[in-house]
């Protein structure tokens, strides 16, 4: 029998496109279908000689669409042949109890498609007494594929290659060009010329961005990124990121609002990293298409239909934005690679569409599935789904005394600032209604008692040296009247003096952390981010991840306690130097020179169980080596928070005694 | 041979130098240090240590270099060199195989220009003691 009529299934435009031309070329007359539903319903109608079904499609599985073909007594006898990803065993199929007519591994050449589908073709038609014929047919196919999955895996690497050396090629003039840009943005110029300079260097930041995008969206296309399984902290996962995109919303005086539903769990088992990746940029793009209003993001369980007593979750993520929104018919293919709404808005709001067409792969990594509502004028909302397990039981045995229920997440606090300086009266005030919070003003220790008795805040940002009375006068009275209602209002230092004892002081005063002025918006929102999760008042906040992990540092020193003391006394007497360096490499765009400082620091950090200081200067370190210095300010001030944590362990004399016991 | 090993540090980072020496001087062998690549191929040349404990990314000369310097001089060709490398995938890293890929290269790198065998950093006193151990016994030491 004679193979006419292929269906080929399958979700990738560019896949489906050159099956097609493969079999077009041999005269096959080829339709498509994008999904499997799709599938089942062109199969049952067109009747097809032959189905090559991909294993990985939306709405349903290749192999649910399997299963489902075989028993419709339409299409059970159709052969199919299946196309499996390279990161599925061989024996995937077998294991599922399938039985295909044939399997091919993506990525695939022409030969070796045909093959399979050749192959197909003589099963049907041969005589089966035919037995050294069918030996000889194993044979040759068997050799065929082993060439063509060589040539395969050669084209492959050779992609690879290829894209690793053209982004260092591409790279190295690029650094030239911001480097030079800034040596000319230093010396005298015209406000035109800045103006037209800054362009430039915005533009070179921006091909910088999109080289990077373009290596990690291969890595995904090669089948080559898998998901993590570590565990992690969702609400932790959701405000980091949602801290780093804060200043993006500032900047365009837009509110940026999250809002996790109670009881949702948040010890779950997943690729954190992947997550957030997809939350940036769902969030980065409704910044970006958004002029006035607010984006806010919002996260709830989905609720399984039977009560099944699994550990798995899934969850539904969504951020809605007032932007300009998507028109009905250009909704599904903005998740297509390279595809925007309209090929305008590039120019009008840059970036080249990879970022949905990445979430949408990412978001179907995590077994959801990503989707958009919009009207024009009006905004848009996406939303996405994911599968998580997870680790807590809370939900399904119900705490009695509690009766289970998280507080909601006040992303919005009543803050009293209590300030003297105006200037600095006017930028934490700034600072903080942007970021959707009602700020009060008072300008002595004095005054933010008598505030503090009469309001309800949820937290007070105190500075250190006031007129009539100080910051830690005031604390210490709040803290002494507190004792009667047994509340705790978190109070969090400003001080001008980045020196080690007056921040000891203050903590002695009691206040919960500290941060130096001039107060910048990150610094600020990091300060207070442990806060923003807190329930209302009378809660402690709760300790974030422990700044040195100390079972580590003493493994460094095989439990040698002195040694270590004499470690960490030297490390944090260096310390100050490699972050003036990391700065000032920084500041002059010096990749090469970030990377360094960071890679001394990340080495320091480690030797004293600084994981957490430990994995920023990582971060840092990675994103000066792919050149990626966008966002180096917010990874030095999270550095350096980190690096804070640390040197405050180590100056409490208490962690020797921490460290014998352990 | 009776006598001790002498062993040589380089590596620019101090605190690094100080947990390594500390916990080889437990163990009785003959420390010294050098701050820079130019500064460790000048030592070893001049103290012919045993073992030579050699980091990479170093100021004035690279750990590559001075390895390579070593293995083309006849004096210093015999001596085993343990490179030191940088730990790669975190848990939060967006590119770990990236990442993975870069190490791979160091260690590469590394066995290229010369270097017997690798400590990852951070270092754990343990495991130098171990792999010093191990590999001074395969120079002809006993153990």
């Amino acid at each position: 029998m004679a193979l006419e009529k292929v269906l080929i299934v399958e979700d990738s435009p560019t896949e489906a496109l050159l099956a097609r031309l493969i079999l077009e070329r041999q005269g096959y007359q080829v339709s498509v279908a994008a999904d499997g539903k799709e599938g089942l319903v062109k199969a049952a109608e067109e009747k097809p000689d032959l189905i090559i079904l991909d294993t990985i499609l939306p709405r349903m599985s290749g192999y649910e669409a399997y299963q489902r073909l075989r028993v419709d007594p339409r299409t059970a006898d159709i052969p199919v042949l299946m196309l499996l990803t390279d990161t599925e065993a061989t024996d995937t199929p077998r294991r599922l109890g399938l039985d295909a007519d044939a399997y091919i591994a993506k990525p695939y050449t022409p030969p070796l498609l045909l093959a399979g589908v050749e192959q197909i073709s003589r099963s049907n038609g041969r005589q089966p007494e035919d037995a050294d014929l069918v030996e000889k047919d194993r044979q040759w196919y068997h050799e065929e594929l082993q060439k063509a999955r060589r040539e395969a895996e050669m084209a492959r690497q050779a992609k690879s290659e290829f894209l690793a050396t053209m982004s260092h090629e591409l790279r190295t003039p690029l650094h030239e060009i911001l480097g030079m840009t800034d040596l000319v943005l230093n010396t005298e110029l015209t406000s035109e010329q800045r103006a037209y300079l800054l362009t430039t260097k915005n533009s070179a930041n921006a091909l910088l961005a999109i080289i990077s995008d373009i290596l990690e969206f291969a890595e995904i296309e090669n089948g080559q990124l898998t998901l993590a399984a570590d565990n992690f902290d969702l609400w932790l996962a959701v405000e980091k990121t949602i801290q780093i995109m804060i200043p993006h919303a500032q900047e365009k005086g837009l509110k940026l609002s999250c809002q996790i539903a109670p009881g949702v769990h948040r010890d779950l088992v997943g690729d954190p990293v992947r997550l957030r990746q997809v939350l940036t940029s769902l969030i980065g793009n409704a910044i970006r298409f958004t002029e006035h209003g607010e984006v806010a993001v919002g996260v709830e369980e989905i609720v399984p239909s039977q009560e099944k007593a699994g550990d798995e979750v899934e969850l539904h993520f969504h951020v809605r934005d007032t932007g300009i929104g998507i028109p009905k018919d250009k909704q599904d293919v903005i998740f297509e690679t390279f595809r925007q709404a309209d090929s305008s808005t590039t120019r009008q709001y840059g970036s080249i569409g990879l970022g949905l067409a990445m979430a949408k792969k990412l978001v179907e990594l995590m077994g959801g599935r990503i989707w958009v509502e919009s009207e024009v004028g009006q905004g848009s909302t996406f939303h996405f789904t994911a599968r998580f397990q997870h680790l807590d039981q809370a939900l399904h045995t119900p705490d009695k005394t509690t009766g289970a229920t998280e507080p909601e997440q006040p992303w919005q606090l009543r803050i009293l600032v209590a300030e003297d300086s105006p200037t600095n009266q006017l930028i934490a005030q700034a600072n903080l209604t942007k970021a959707g919070h009602t700020v009060q003003i008072v300008e002595n220790g004095q005054k933010a008692i008598a505030a503090w008795e009469q309001g309800n805040f949820d937290l007070i940002l105190m500075d250190i040296s006031m007129p009539q009375m100080d910051g830690l006068e005031a604390t210490r009275i709040i803290r002494e009247r507190e004792k009667q209602t047994g509340r705790h209002i978190p109070i969090i230092a400003m001080t001008a003096f980045a020196l080690k004892e007056y921040r000891e002081k203050s903590l002695a005063a009691g206040m919960d952390a500290y941060i130096s002025k001039p107060v910048s918006a990150v610094e600020l929102h990091q300060a207070i981010a442990p806060f923003l999760k807190k329930a209302g008042p009378g809660e402690l906040p709760a300790p974030p991840r422990p700044a040195v992990d100390l079972h580590e540092a003493l493994e460094v020193v095989d439990g040698d306690v002195d040694l270590l003391e004499a470690v960490a006394e030297v490390s944090l007497a260096e310390y100050p130097e490699h972050i003036a360096t990391l700065k000032e490499a920084l500041a002059c765009q010096d990749a090469p020179g970030v990377e360094a400082a960071a890679h001394r620091l990340k080495g320091v950090l480690g030797n004293l169980g600084g994981l957490t200081a430990r994995d920023a200067a990582q971060r840092l370190e990675t994103m000066a080596e792919e050149g990626r210095l966008a966002g180096g300010e917010i990874a030095l001030a999270e550095l350096e928070t980190e690096i804070e944590r640390v040197v405050a362990f180590y100056s409490d004399p208490g962690w020797k005694q921490k460290a014998v016991e352990s | 041979m009776s006598r001790q090993a002498r062993i040589l540090v380089v590596d620019d980072d101090k605190p690094t130098v100080m947990i390594i020496s500390s916990v080889l001087q437990k163990q009785g062998y003959e420390v010294h240090t050098a701050y820079d690549g130019k500064a460790g191929l000048e030592k070893a040349r001049e103290l012919k240590p045993d073992l030579i404990i050699l980091d990479i990314m170093m100021p004035l000369m690279d750990g590559y270099q001075v390895c390579r310097r070593l293995q083309n001089d006849p004096e210093t060709a015999h001596i085993a060199v343990l490179m030191l490398t940088a730990k790669g995938g975190i848990d939060e890293d967006v590119n770990r195989q990236y990442e993975f890929a870069t190490r791979v290269k160091d260690r590469l790198a590394g066995f290229d220009s010369g270097a017997v065998d690798f400590l990852t950093k951070p270092v754990k006193a343990k495991e130098v003691a171990q792999r010093v151990k191990s590999l001074l016994w395969a120079s002809g030491f006993p153990v």
